[in-house]
């Protein structure tokens, strides 16, 4: 009995194990296509912003910093789902509709609010990370671009963040692989991401190993690549020191 | 004839008038005035805020705070005894043990903790019903506290091990040449030390478990984020009642913050300590 009943979870339901998946392949590469363009957006905006509240956080400026320091931990220290609700339920109590149209391209209220709240809060880990950058780079290096005459901003930008994006990189592509893996939460407010084209499968099929086994192949094309890419990132630019980041870089 | 020394007079510099950091700092505390006067007072008094005043609001929220602290610990104490079972495994020189825990570290690790929450939720009564047995119909904070611990414990056991790699190989030549066998090694003398290099990160990894409980409360676990959702639902249905959902959300994400926080503030204090 218990055998059989092995076999009905190989193949559930009738058909052959793997049959609701090949039936939905579209769904799924739909679901994934999706996942990459939040991700590619989210990227996008949480880089932004993240370089910038690094950079107002180590600037001597006390009213900036205590802004960008509060930005940071506040977003770093509450759960991404909140955040999401935040966006998603809260902004239209006020009156604020994210959904917009540009060239003809509709954006809709979910996608939006959900990428959104996923960059921001990428931002601060993203903040984080550059601001941990920012501070390695030896002080020499900054008195030396003064003696020679540099202004702030120049040292800042031809001395400073060249060092540290380098040093930055490699625990930055684990920000953004934890962000990729983040994003399967707004298939909770409805954005159509691999995670709810799946549930939506596994709704309409009940074949719920397969479209799980499905999922979890999907997700490891994405996230694999994106992982060694990282360990690469590491041994090429921190041959030395790859594996005291790695042993820094366990949180998320 | 001695020479004479030079004498200098002291030369105060003053900088400019108004430097670069004085007018960032200026511009600073002008826009953090603006904030907090323009939209936090504001946003503040307009809100609704009759309900927080009620303590069986507070007596809400606190069941679904117990909730949160209760899977959050549980799945911590379970993770830590996982992936220092994993770490050990993957550092055993039986080849299938370590590629087996290798594979399963990795695997874990490249998945989103919200897949992995909700297939628990989903499969394990699944499974049940083919395997006709009732064993796996449990409550929601178990089937959280195992998806969780799925997931955690394959980051636990990379911080075990870095934690164990990063000891010196003297000391374990040390204890088998005092005739201390592996297992006595491991125990006595490496985790000792090890567990204090891994104190902060086990923190920080604490930090994002109780952040990560809010992805059961999706799918069926009355935890915090789950009870918010439920007052301000609750609130929206009363007639003559203000809808209450962002000075919900905040309060809920406020108490998140100070846990949160709490433990962060921690966990660098500790690096600070040991490092």
């Amino acid at each position: 009995m218990t055998i059989a009943a092995a076999f009905g979870l190989l193949a559930e339901t009738g058909s052959y194990f793997g049959g609701a998946i090949i039936d939905n392949i579209g769904l799924f590469v739909q679901g994934m296509l999706m996942t990459v363009n939040i991700s590619f957006w989210a990227m996008l905006v949480s880089f932004v912003v993240g370089l910038i509240v690094a950079v107002l956080r180590v600037t001597p400026s006390g009213g900036l910093s205590l802004l960008a320091a509060t930005y940071t931990e506040f977003f770093r220290n509450t759960p991404l789902v909140v955040q999401v609700m935040a966006f998603y339920f809260g902004l239209p109590v006020l009156g604020v509709h994210l959904s917009f149209s540009l060239f003809g391209i509709y954006v809709g209220d979910a996608y939006a609010a959900g990428t959104l709240a996923l960059a921001l809060y990428t931002g601060a880990y993203t903040a984080e990370t550059i601001r941990a950058g920012l501070l390695a780079v030896p002080k020499g290096q900054r008195e030396a671009s003064y003696s020679l005459a540099l202004s702030t901003l120049q040292t800042l930008r031809l001395i400073i963040i060249p060092q540290a994006i380098r040093m930055v990189l490699p625990p930055l592509a684990n920000v953004y692989s934890a962000m990729l893996k983040n994003s399967a939460i707004l298939a909770y407010i409805g954005v159509a991401d691999l995670m709810f084209q799946a549930d939506y499968v596994n709704n309409r099929t009940f074949r719920t190993f397969e479209v799980l086994t499905a999922v979890v192949v999907f997700y490891l094309m994405l996230t694999l690549p994106l992982a060694w890419f990282s360990h690469w990132l590491d041994a090429k630019f921190n041959p030395l020191r790859s594996r005291t980041l790695r042993l820094r870089g366990a949180r998320d | 004839m001695p020479a004479a020394t030079p004498t200098v007079a002291p030369v105060i510099r003053r900088g400019p008038f108004l430097s670069y950091a004085t007018l960032f700092n200026t511009i600073g505390w002008i826009v953090f005035a603006a904030i907090l006067l323009l939209v936090v007072l504001p946003a503040a008094r307009n809100g609704n805020w009759k309900p927080f005043t009620l303590p069986s609001t507070w007596l809400f929220l606190w069941k679904g705070l117990k909730e949160t602290l209760f899977v959050g610990l549980i799945s911590v104490v379970v993770s830590m005894v996982v992936g220092f079972l994993l770490a050990l495994g993957r550092l055993s020189h039986i080849k299938i043990m370590s590629l087996l825990s290798s594979g399963y570290i990795e695997l874990m690790r490249a998945l989103p903790s919200y897949l992995i929450i909700f297939y628990v939720f989903i499969g394990f009564p699944k499974l049940g019903t083919y395997l006709h047995t009732n064993l796996l119909n449990l409550e929601p904070s178990w089937f959280a506290i195992i998806g969780l611990s799925l997931y955690t414990s394959a980051v636990m056991a990379e911080i075990f091990r870095a934690g164990i790699l990063s000891i010196d190989k003297g000391q374990f030549e040390a204890a088998y040449s005092l005739g201390l066998e592996p297992g006595q090694t491991i125990l006595s003398i490496v985790l000792p030390q090890a567990v204090r290099r891994m104190t902060p990160a086990i923190v920080s990894q604490l930090i994002t478990l109780i952040k990560d409980t809010s992805l059961a409360s999706i799918i069926a676990l009355q935890e915090l984020t789950r009870a918010g959702k439920q007052l301000y639902e609750y609130y929206s249905g009363v007639a003559g009642q203000k809808p209450i959902l962002l000075e919900t959300l905040f309060v809920i994400a406020f108490i998140y913050f100070v846990i949160c926080y709490a433990l962060a503030l921690l966990s660098k204090r500790l690096e600070i300590k040991y490092h």
